[in-house]
Protein backbone atom coordinates (compact mmCIF):
# COMPACT_ATOMS: atom_id res chain seq x y z
CA UNK A 1 0.00 0.00 0.00
CA UNK A 2 1.27 3.46 -0.84
CA UNK A 3 1.21 5.74 2.22
CA UNK A 4 0.42 9.38 1.90
CA UNK A 5 3.05 11.60 3.57
CA UNK A 6 1.96 13.04 6.92
CA UNK A 7 1.68 16.54 5.47
CA UNK A 8 -0.33 15.43 2.45
CA UNK A 9 -3.32 17.47 1.44
CA UNK A 10 -6.37 15.39 2.37
CA UNK A 11 -9.32 14.74 1.97
CA UNK A 12 -9.15 11.49 0.13
CA UNK A 13 -9.24 11.70 -3.65
CA UNK A 14 -10.67 9.02 -5.90
CA UNK A 15 -7.28 8.58 -7.59
CA UNK A 16 -6.06 7.17 -4.26
CA UNK A 17 -8.21 4.13 -5.02
CA UNK A 18 -5.94 3.36 -7.93
CA UNK A 19 -2.88 3.96 -5.76
CA UNK A 20 -4.14 1.73 -2.95
CA UNK A 21 -5.66 -1.07 -5.10
CA UNK A 22 -4.15 -4.55 -5.05
CA UNK A 23 -5.40 -5.07 -8.63
CA UNK A 24 -4.08 -3.24 -11.67
CA UNK A 25 -5.89 0.11 -11.68
CA UNK A 26 -5.80 3.55 -13.16
CA UNK A 27 -7.83 6.73 -12.90
CA UNK A 28 -9.12 8.97 -15.68
CA UNK A 29 -10.43 12.52 -15.87
CA UNK A 30 -13.52 13.79 -17.69
CA UNK A 31 -11.67 13.71 -21.02
CA UNK A 32 -10.67 10.08 -20.56
CA UNK A 33 -7.06 11.01 -19.90
CA UNK A 34 -5.12 8.93 -17.42
CA UNK A 35 -4.27 10.78 -14.20
CA UNK A 36 -3.09 7.87 -12.04
CA UNK A 37 -1.53 4.49 -12.92
CA UNK A 38 -0.56 1.99 -10.24
CA UNK A 39 2.29 -0.49 -9.91
CA UNK A 40 0.16 -3.63 -10.65
CA UNK A 41 -0.99 -1.94 -13.88
CA UNK A 42 2.64 -1.42 -14.81
CA UNK A 43 3.39 -5.08 -14.12
CA UNK A 44 0.38 -6.26 -16.13
CA UNK A 45 0.68 -4.00 -19.17
CA UNK A 46 4.32 -2.95 -19.15
CA UNK A 47 3.81 0.83 -19.08
CA UNK A 48 5.39 3.00 -16.40
CA UNK A 49 3.19 5.80 -15.04
CA UNK A 50 5.22 8.42 -16.89
CA UNK A 51 4.32 6.65 -20.16
CA UNK A 52 0.58 6.72 -19.52
CA UNK A 53 -0.32 9.79 -17.49
CA UNK A 54 -1.77 12.48 -19.72
CA UNK A 55 -2.62 10.02 -22.51
CA UNK A 56 -6.13 8.93 -23.44
CA UNK A 57 -7.01 5.58 -21.83
CA UNK A 58 -8.14 4.08 -25.14
CA UNK A 59 -4.83 4.93 -26.74
CA UNK A 60 -2.98 3.02 -24.00
CA UNK A 61 -5.30 0.02 -23.50
CA UNK A 62 -6.38 -0.55 -27.15
CA UNK A 63 -8.96 -2.94 -25.70
CA UNK A 64 -10.84 -5.39 -27.90
CA UNK A 65 -13.33 -8.17 -27.34
CA UNK A 66 -11.98 -11.68 -27.59
CA UNK A 67 -13.10 -11.85 -31.20
CA UNK A 68 -11.10 -8.74 -32.09
CA UNK A 69 -13.88 -6.14 -32.17
CA UNK A 70 -12.43 -2.91 -30.77
CA UNK A 71 -13.73 -1.64 -27.43
CA UNK A 72 -11.53 1.44 -27.47
CA UNK A 73 -12.46 3.76 -30.34
CA UNK A 74 -13.29 7.45 -30.81
CA UNK A 75 -17.04 6.87 -30.34
CA UNK A 76 -16.48 4.82 -27.19
CA UNK A 77 -19.62 5.05 -25.07
CA UNK A 78 -17.85 4.01 -21.88
CA UNK A 79 -16.63 7.58 -21.31
CA UNK A 80 -20.26 8.73 -21.67
CA UNK A 81 -21.28 6.14 -19.06
CA UNK A 82 -18.71 7.55 -16.67
CA UNK A 83 -19.86 11.11 -17.37
CA UNK A 84 -23.35 9.96 -16.39
CA UNK A 85 -21.87 8.54 -13.16
CA UNK A 86 -22.50 4.99 -14.35
CA UNK A 87 -19.83 2.36 -13.82
CA UNK A 88 -18.96 -0.01 -16.63
CA UNK A 89 -17.33 -3.40 -16.90
CA UNK A 90 -16.34 -5.95 -19.49
CA UNK A 91 -16.17 -9.61 -18.57
CA UNK A 92 -13.69 -10.90 -21.15
CA UNK A 93 -11.56 -8.70 -23.32
CA UNK A 94 -7.98 -8.17 -24.45
CA UNK A 95 -5.64 -5.32 -23.71
CA UNK A 96 -2.47 -4.45 -25.59
CA UNK A 97 0.72 -4.88 -23.65
CA UNK A 98 3.48 -2.35 -24.22
CA UNK A 99 5.46 -4.97 -26.14
CA UNK A 100 2.52 -5.61 -28.47
CA UNK A 101 1.21 -8.87 -27.00
CA UNK A 102 -2.45 -9.27 -26.05
CA UNK A 103 -3.31 -9.65 -22.38
CA UNK A 104 -6.68 -11.32 -21.60
CA UNK A 105 -8.45 -9.33 -18.91
CA UNK A 106 -11.68 -8.28 -17.28
CA UNK A 107 -12.44 -4.68 -16.48
CA UNK A 108 -14.48 -3.16 -13.66
CA UNK A 109 -14.84 0.46 -12.68
CA UNK A 110 -16.09 2.99 -10.17
CA UNK A 111 -17.47 6.29 -11.48
CA UNK A 112 -17.73 9.49 -9.44
CA UNK A 113 -20.48 12.05 -9.73
CA UNK A 114 -19.87 15.56 -11.03
CA UNK A 115 -21.14 16.93 -7.76
CA UNK A 116 -18.71 14.83 -5.71
CA UNK A 117 -15.84 15.91 -7.93
CA UNK A 118 -16.76 19.55 -7.61
CA UNK A 119 -17.13 19.41 -3.83
CA UNK A 120 -13.86 17.58 -3.23
CA UNK A 121 -12.02 19.40 -6.04
CA UNK A 122 -11.16 16.06 -7.58
CA UNK A 123 -10.55 15.69 -11.31
CA UNK A 124 -10.99 11.90 -11.34
CA UNK A 125 -14.14 10.84 -13.21
CA UNK A 126 -13.59 7.09 -12.89
CA UNK A 127 -11.20 4.51 -11.52
CA UNK A 128 -10.80 1.43 -13.69
CA UNK A 129 -9.68 -1.92 -12.29
CA UNK A 130 -8.13 -4.59 -14.51
CA UNK A 131 -8.04 -8.26 -13.63
CA UNK A 132 -5.97 -10.90 -15.29
CA UNK A 133 -8.60 -13.44 -16.41
CA UNK A 134 -6.59 -16.44 -15.27
CA UNK A 135 -7.66 -15.48 -11.75
CA UNK A 136 -11.36 -15.34 -12.66
CA UNK A 137 -13.85 -17.45 -10.74
CA UNK A 138 -13.88 -20.99 -12.12
CA UNK A 139 -17.05 -21.99 -13.99
CA UNK A 140 -18.34 -25.53 -13.60
CA UNK A 141 -17.73 -27.42 -16.84
CA UNK A 142 -21.34 -28.36 -17.50
CA UNK A 143 -22.38 -24.67 -17.60
CA UNK A 144 -21.41 -23.50 -21.05
CA UNK A 145 -23.54 -20.34 -21.09
CA UNK A 146 -22.25 -17.66 -18.77
CA UNK A 147 -24.34 -14.56 -18.14
CA UNK A 148 -22.66 -11.51 -16.64
CA UNK A 149 -25.07 -9.06 -15.06
CA UNK A 150 -22.87 -7.22 -12.56
CA UNK A 151 -21.44 -4.33 -14.55
CA UNK A 152 -21.69 -4.36 -18.34
CA UNK A 153 -23.97 -7.15 -19.53
CA UNK A 154 -22.11 -9.98 -21.21
CA UNK A 155 -22.75 -13.43 -22.60
CA UNK A 156 -19.96 -15.97 -22.85
CA UNK A 157 -20.40 -19.35 -24.53
CA UNK A 158 -17.75 -21.99 -24.02
CA UNK A 159 -15.26 -19.32 -22.96
CA UNK A 160 -15.84 -16.91 -25.86
CA UNK A 161 -17.69 -13.60 -25.64
CA UNK A 162 -20.83 -13.30 -27.71
CA UNK A 163 -20.85 -9.97 -29.50
CA UNK A 164 -24.35 -8.82 -28.58
CA UNK A 165 -23.61 -5.32 -29.91
CA UNK A 166 -23.97 -6.85 -33.36
CA UNK A 167 -27.39 -8.43 -32.71
CA UNK A 168 -29.90 -6.86 -35.07
CA UNK A 169 -32.75 -7.29 -32.63
CA UNK A 170 -31.69 -5.35 -29.54
CA UNK A 171 -34.89 -6.36 -27.77
CA UNK A 172 -33.62 -9.94 -27.74
CA UNK A 173 -30.93 -8.82 -25.29
CA UNK A 174 -33.52 -7.03 -23.14
CA UNK A 175 -35.73 -10.10 -23.26
CA UNK A 176 -32.86 -12.27 -22.04
CA UNK A 177 -32.04 -9.78 -19.27
CA UNK A 178 -35.64 -9.77 -18.09
CA UNK A 179 -35.73 -13.56 -17.99
CA UNK A 180 -32.51 -13.55 -15.96
CA UNK A 181 -34.21 -11.42 -13.29
CA UNK A 182 -36.84 -14.18 -13.03
CA UNK A 183 -34.44 -17.10 -13.30
CA UNK A 184 -36.20 -20.48 -13.26
CA UNK A 185 -39.61 -18.80 -12.91
CA UNK A 186 -42.17 -18.78 -15.71
CA UNK A 187 -42.82 -15.26 -16.98
CA UNK A 188 -46.18 -14.74 -18.66
CA UNK A 189 -45.92 -13.27 -22.13
CA UNK A 190 -48.17 -10.34 -21.17
CA UNK A 191 -45.62 -9.31 -18.58
CA UNK A 192 -42.93 -9.44 -21.26
CA UNK A 193 -45.08 -7.34 -23.59
CA UNK A 194 -45.58 -4.77 -20.86
CA UNK A 195 -41.85 -4.60 -20.28
CA UNK A 196 -40.58 -4.63 -23.86
CA UNK A 197 -43.40 -3.00 -25.84
CA UNK A 198 -45.56 -1.01 -23.43
CA UNK A 199 -48.52 0.61 -25.11
CA UNK A 200 -48.44 -1.70 -28.16
CA UNK A 201 -51.67 -3.62 -28.79
CA UNK A 202 -51.62 -7.23 -27.78
CA UNK A 203 -51.82 -8.81 -31.22
CA UNK A 204 -48.86 -6.83 -32.57
CA UNK A 205 -46.97 -7.26 -29.31
CA UNK A 206 -47.34 -11.03 -29.34
CA UNK A 207 -46.08 -11.10 -32.89
CA UNK A 208 -43.01 -9.12 -31.93
CA UNK A 209 -42.42 -11.31 -28.89
CA UNK A 210 -42.57 -14.46 -31.00
CA UNK A 211 -40.07 -13.08 -33.52
CA UNK A 212 -37.76 -11.77 -30.79
CA UNK A 213 -37.80 -15.07 -28.91
CA UNK A 214 -37.09 -16.95 -32.13
CA UNK A 215 -34.15 -14.59 -32.79
CA UNK A 216 -32.78 -15.01 -29.26
CA UNK A 217 -32.90 -18.78 -29.44
CA UNK A 218 -31.31 -18.75 -32.87
CA UNK A 219 -28.46 -16.48 -31.75
CA UNK A 220 -27.76 -18.68 -28.74
CA UNK A 221 -27.76 -21.78 -30.94
CA UNK A 222 -25.49 -20.16 -33.51
CA UNK A 223 -23.05 -19.43 -30.69
CA UNK A 224 -22.85 -23.06 -29.73
CA UNK A 225 -25.70 -23.56 -27.28
CA UNK A 226 -27.40 -26.85 -28.06
CA UNK A 227 -29.67 -26.91 -25.00
CA UNK A 228 -33.03 -25.24 -24.89
CA UNK A 229 -32.02 -22.50 -22.48
CA UNK A 230 -35.36 -20.74 -22.65
CA UNK A 231 -38.29 -23.09 -22.14
CA UNK A 232 -41.84 -22.41 -23.23
CA UNK A 233 -44.29 -23.24 -20.45
CA UNK A 234 -47.84 -22.64 -21.70
CA UNK A 235 -48.14 -18.88 -22.25
CA UNK A 236 -44.94 -18.23 -20.33
CA UNK A 237 -41.23 -18.41 -20.88
CA UNK A 238 -38.65 -19.62 -18.39
CA UNK A 239 -34.85 -19.29 -18.36
CA UNK A 240 -33.50 -22.54 -16.95
CA UNK A 241 -31.21 -22.09 -13.96
CA UNK A 242 -29.58 -25.49 -14.54
CA UNK A 243 -28.52 -24.50 -18.07
CA UNK A 244 -26.76 -21.24 -17.24
CA UNK A 245 -24.10 -19.81 -15.00
CA UNK A 246 -25.06 -16.37 -13.74
CA UNK A 247 -22.53 -14.20 -11.96
CA UNK A 248 -25.00 -12.79 -9.46
CA UNK A 249 -25.88 -16.29 -8.22
CA UNK A 250 -22.24 -17.03 -7.54
CA UNK A 251 -21.74 -13.59 -6.01
CA UNK A 252 -24.50 -14.13 -3.46
CA UNK A 253 -23.41 -17.67 -2.72
CA UNK A 254 -19.88 -16.45 -1.96
CA UNK A 255 -21.18 -13.71 0.34
CA UNK A 256 -23.31 -16.25 2.21
CA UNK A 257 -20.42 -18.68 2.53
CA UNK A 258 -18.14 -15.93 3.73
CA UNK A 259 -20.70 -14.84 6.29
CA UNK A 260 -20.90 -18.37 7.68
CA UNK A 261 -17.11 -18.68 7.92
CA UNK A 262 -16.81 -15.27 9.52
CA UNK A 263 -19.33 -16.23 12.18
CA UNK A 264 -17.03 -19.12 13.03
CA UNK A 265 -14.09 -16.69 13.29
CA UNK A 266 -12.44 -18.24 10.22
CA UNK A 267 -11.26 -14.86 8.99
CA UNK A 268 -8.88 -15.95 6.22
CA UNK A 269 -11.31 -18.43 4.70
CA UNK A 270 -14.09 -15.87 4.87
CA UNK A 271 -11.82 -13.37 3.14
CA UNK A 272 -11.18 -15.80 0.31
CA UNK A 273 -14.91 -15.87 -0.36
CA UNK A 274 -15.20 -12.09 -0.11
CA UNK A 275 -12.28 -11.49 -2.46
CA UNK A 276 -13.85 -13.73 -5.11
CA UNK A 277 -17.21 -12.05 -4.60
CA UNK A 278 -15.63 -8.61 -5.03
CA UNK A 279 -14.10 -9.73 -8.32
CA UNK A 280 -17.54 -10.61 -9.59
CA UNK A 281 -19.06 -7.25 -8.68
CA UNK A 282 -17.68 -5.36 -11.67
CA UNK A 283 -20.48 -2.80 -11.51
CA UNK A 284 -24.14 -2.38 -10.69
CA UNK A 285 -26.68 -5.03 -11.66
CA UNK A 286 -27.77 -4.66 -15.29
CA UNK A 287 -26.31 -1.17 -15.23
CA UNK A 288 -27.32 -0.35 -18.81
CA UNK A 289 -30.96 -0.75 -17.80
CA UNK A 290 -30.66 2.28 -15.55
CA UNK A 291 -34.14 3.60 -16.51
CA UNK A 292 -35.94 0.25 -16.37
CA UNK A 293 -37.96 -0.30 -13.24
CA UNK A 294 -38.13 -4.10 -13.62
CA UNK A 295 -34.55 -4.47 -12.36
CA UNK A 296 -34.23 -1.34 -10.20
CA UNK A 297 -35.23 -3.05 -6.96
CA UNK A 298 -32.81 -5.93 -7.48
CA UNK A 299 -30.05 -3.46 -8.34
CA UNK A 300 -30.65 -1.57 -5.09
CA UNK A 301 -30.73 -4.82 -3.11
CA UNK A 302 -27.42 -5.98 -4.59
CA UNK A 303 -25.96 -2.52 -3.91
CA UNK A 304 -26.62 -3.20 -0.24
CA UNK A 305 -25.26 -6.75 -0.45
CA UNK A 306 -22.08 -5.37 -1.98
CA UNK A 307 -21.71 -2.81 0.81
CA UNK A 308 -22.27 -5.55 3.37
CA UNK A 309 -19.61 -7.61 1.61
CA UNK A 310 -17.10 -4.76 1.77
CA UNK A 311 -17.85 -4.14 5.45
CA UNK A 312 -17.38 -7.83 6.26
CA UNK A 313 -14.17 -8.06 4.26
CA UNK A 314 -12.80 -5.04 6.11
CA UNK A 315 -13.79 -6.60 9.46
CA UNK A 316 -11.90 -9.80 8.56
CA UNK A 317 -8.81 -7.84 7.59
CA UNK A 318 -9.00 -5.93 10.88
CA UNK A 319 -9.34 -9.18 12.85
CA UNK A 320 -6.16 -10.38 11.15
CA UNK A 321 -4.40 -7.09 11.97
CA UNK A 322 -4.31 -6.17 8.27
CA UNK A 323 -5.24 -2.54 8.79
CA UNK A 324 -3.89 -1.33 5.46
CA UNK A 325 -6.23 -3.71 3.64
CA UNK A 326 -9.14 -2.75 5.88
CA UNK A 327 -8.46 0.92 5.11
CA UNK A 328 -8.38 0.25 1.38
CA UNK A 329 -11.73 -1.50 1.52
CA UNK A 330 -13.47 1.17 3.57
CA UNK A 331 -12.22 3.77 1.10
CA UNK A 332 -13.57 1.70 -1.76
CA UNK A 333 -16.90 1.44 0.05
CA UNK A 334 -17.07 5.19 0.60
CA UNK A 335 -16.44 5.91 -3.08
CA UNK A 336 -19.30 3.53 -3.80
CA UNK A 337 -21.59 5.13 -1.20
CA UNK A 338 -20.13 8.24 0.44
CA UNK A 339 -22.86 8.67 3.07
CA UNK A 340 -22.32 5.58 5.21
CA UNK A 341 -21.28 7.15 8.48
CA UNK A 342 -20.37 3.82 10.03
CA UNK A 343 -17.73 3.35 7.31
CA UNK A 344 -16.28 6.79 7.97
CA UNK A 345 -16.12 5.99 11.68
CA UNK A 346 -14.46 2.60 11.18
CA UNK A 347 -12.04 4.07 8.67
CA UNK A 348 -11.04 6.66 11.24
CA UNK A 349 -10.45 3.92 13.78
CA UNK A 350 -8.27 1.89 11.45
CA UNK A 351 -6.30 4.91 10.27
CA UNK A 352 -5.57 5.57 13.94
CA UNK A 353 -4.53 1.93 14.45
CA UNK A 354 -2.34 2.23 11.37
CA UNK A 355 -0.50 5.13 13.01
CA UNK A 356 -2.02 7.89 10.87
CA UNK A 357 -4.03 10.13 13.23
CA UNK A 358 -3.63 13.01 10.74
CA UNK A 359 -5.55 11.05 8.10
CA UNK A 360 -8.10 9.91 10.69
CA UNK A 361 -8.83 13.51 11.68
CA UNK A 362 -9.07 14.55 8.03
CA UNK A 363 -11.50 11.68 7.47
CA UNK A 364 -13.72 13.03 10.26
CA UNK A 365 -13.80 16.47 8.64
CA UNK A 366 -14.69 14.86 5.32
CA UNK A 367 -17.46 12.87 7.03
CA UNK A 368 -18.80 16.06 8.60
CA UNK A 369 -18.90 17.81 5.22
CA UNK A 370 -20.68 14.92 3.52
CA UNK A 371 -23.33 14.56 6.24
CA UNK A 372 -23.92 18.31 6.37
CA UNK A 373 -24.30 18.49 2.61
CA UNK A 374 -26.53 15.44 2.11
CA UNK A 375 -28.53 15.26 5.33
CA UNK A 376 -28.05 18.68 6.94
CA UNK A 377 -26.87 16.95 10.08
CA UNK A 378 -23.83 16.48 12.29
CA UNK A 379 -22.13 13.09 12.77
CA UNK A 380 -23.59 10.77 15.40
CA UNK A 381 -22.27 10.71 18.96
CA UNK A 382 -20.17 7.61 18.30
CA UNK A 383 -18.33 9.32 15.44
CA UNK A 384 -17.83 12.49 17.45
CA UNK A 385 -16.53 10.40 20.37
CA UNK A 386 -14.05 8.67 18.03
CA UNK A 387 -12.89 12.08 16.81
CA UNK A 388 -12.29 13.31 20.37
CA UNK A 389 -10.42 10.11 21.18
CA UNK A 390 -8.16 10.54 18.14
CA UNK A 391 -7.50 14.18 19.03
CA UNK A 392 -6.49 13.16 22.54
CA UNK A 393 -4.20 10.37 21.35
CA UNK A 394 -2.67 12.56 18.65
CA UNK A 395 -1.99 15.30 21.20
CA UNK A 396 -0.32 12.92 23.64
CA UNK A 397 1.85 11.27 20.97
CA UNK B 1 -42.43 16.96 -14.30
CA UNK B 2 -43.35 13.64 -15.90
CA UNK B 3 -45.49 13.14 -18.98
CA UNK B 4 -49.11 12.07 -18.81
CA UNK B 5 -48.58 8.46 -19.80
CA UNK B 6 -45.09 7.92 -18.39
CA UNK B 7 -44.38 5.31 -15.80
CA UNK B 8 -43.17 6.84 -12.57
CA UNK B 9 -41.30 4.74 -10.09
CA UNK B 10 -38.72 5.26 -7.42
CA UNK B 11 -36.36 3.03 -5.51
CA UNK B 12 -35.56 3.98 -1.95
CA UNK B 13 -32.90 2.34 0.20
CA UNK B 14 -32.93 2.80 3.94
CA UNK B 15 -30.26 1.81 6.43
CA UNK B 16 -29.75 2.16 10.12
CA UNK B 17 -26.64 3.93 11.34
CA UNK B 18 -26.11 2.06 14.56
CA UNK B 19 -23.59 3.83 16.78
CA UNK B 20 -22.44 1.79 19.75
CA UNK B 21 -23.15 4.72 22.12
CA UNK B 22 -26.86 4.05 21.64
CA UNK B 23 -27.57 6.90 19.25
CA UNK B 24 -29.04 5.49 16.06
CA UNK B 25 -30.35 7.14 12.93
CA UNK B 26 -32.34 5.96 9.96
CA UNK B 27 -31.00 7.37 6.71
CA UNK B 28 -31.99 6.77 3.16
CA UNK B 29 -31.38 7.34 -0.51
CA UNK B 30 -34.09 7.60 -3.16
CA UNK B 31 -33.70 7.52 -6.91
CA UNK B 32 -36.20 8.30 -9.67
CA UNK B 33 -35.89 5.23 -11.90
CA UNK B 34 -36.95 6.88 -15.15
CA UNK B 35 -34.77 9.96 -14.64
CA UNK B 36 -31.49 10.98 -13.09
CA UNK B 37 -32.71 12.68 -9.94
CA UNK B 38 -31.67 11.20 -6.65
CA UNK B 39 -31.38 12.41 -3.11
CA UNK B 40 -30.35 11.33 0.34
CA UNK B 41 -32.86 11.82 3.12
CA UNK B 42 -33.05 11.51 6.87
CA UNK B 43 -36.80 11.67 7.41
CA UNK B 44 -39.88 10.58 5.52
CA UNK B 45 -41.03 14.17 4.92
CA UNK B 46 -37.94 14.74 2.79
CA UNK B 47 -38.71 11.53 0.91
CA UNK B 48 -42.32 12.58 0.38
CA UNK B 49 -41.24 16.02 -0.84
CA UNK B 50 -38.79 14.46 -3.30
CA UNK B 51 -41.48 12.16 -4.71
CA UNK B 52 -43.82 15.11 -5.05
CA UNK B 53 -41.27 17.36 -6.70
CA UNK B 54 -40.13 14.80 -9.26
CA UNK B 55 -43.52 13.30 -10.08
CA UNK B 56 -45.53 16.51 -9.99
CA UNK B 57 -48.05 14.67 -7.83
CA UNK B 58 -48.44 15.08 -4.09
CA UNK B 59 -46.39 12.44 -2.28
CA UNK B 60 -48.03 9.66 -0.23
CA UNK B 61 -49.57 10.62 3.11
CA UNK B 62 -47.44 9.92 6.15
CA UNK B 63 -50.27 9.13 8.52
CA UNK B 64 -52.17 5.86 8.71
CA UNK B 65 -55.50 6.05 6.92
CA UNK B 66 -58.41 5.24 9.23
CA UNK B 67 -60.18 1.98 8.36
CA UNK B 68 -63.46 3.73 7.48
CA UNK B 69 -61.73 5.55 4.59
CA UNK B 70 -60.35 2.32 3.19
CA UNK B 71 -63.73 0.61 3.18
CA UNK B 72 -65.71 3.64 1.91
CA UNK B 73 -65.97 2.30 -1.63
CA UNK B 74 -67.35 -1.07 -0.50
Amino acid sequence: MTLLPANSNFPFQASNLADFAADAAFAIDVDGKIVAWNAPAQRLLGYAPAETIGRHCGEVLQATLQGGEPLCHPECNVIDCFRGCRSHGVANCRLRHRDGEWVPASIASVATSERARRLSDDKVMAVIFIQDVVTEVAVPQHHTLQLFTLGGFGIVVAGSSVNIAKWRRKQAVTLLKYLITQLDRPVHRERLLDCLWPGVDQRRGLGRLKVTMYYLRRELRSNGMSDEIVKTVGDSYLLRRDAVWVDVDVFERLVTEGRGLQEQAQWSDALDCYVEAQRLYRGDYLEEEIFSDWCAEERARLHEVYLELLARAAECHAELGQYADAIQIYRKALVFDPCRESFHCLLMEHLMNFGRPDLALAQYRHCQQVLAREFGTEPLAETRRMYQEILKRAASA
Amino acid sequence: MVGEHSKVSFVARLWLEDGSCGEKAWRGHVRHVQGEEEQYFQDLLELRDFLGRVSGMKGPPLTTQPLKDVTKAE
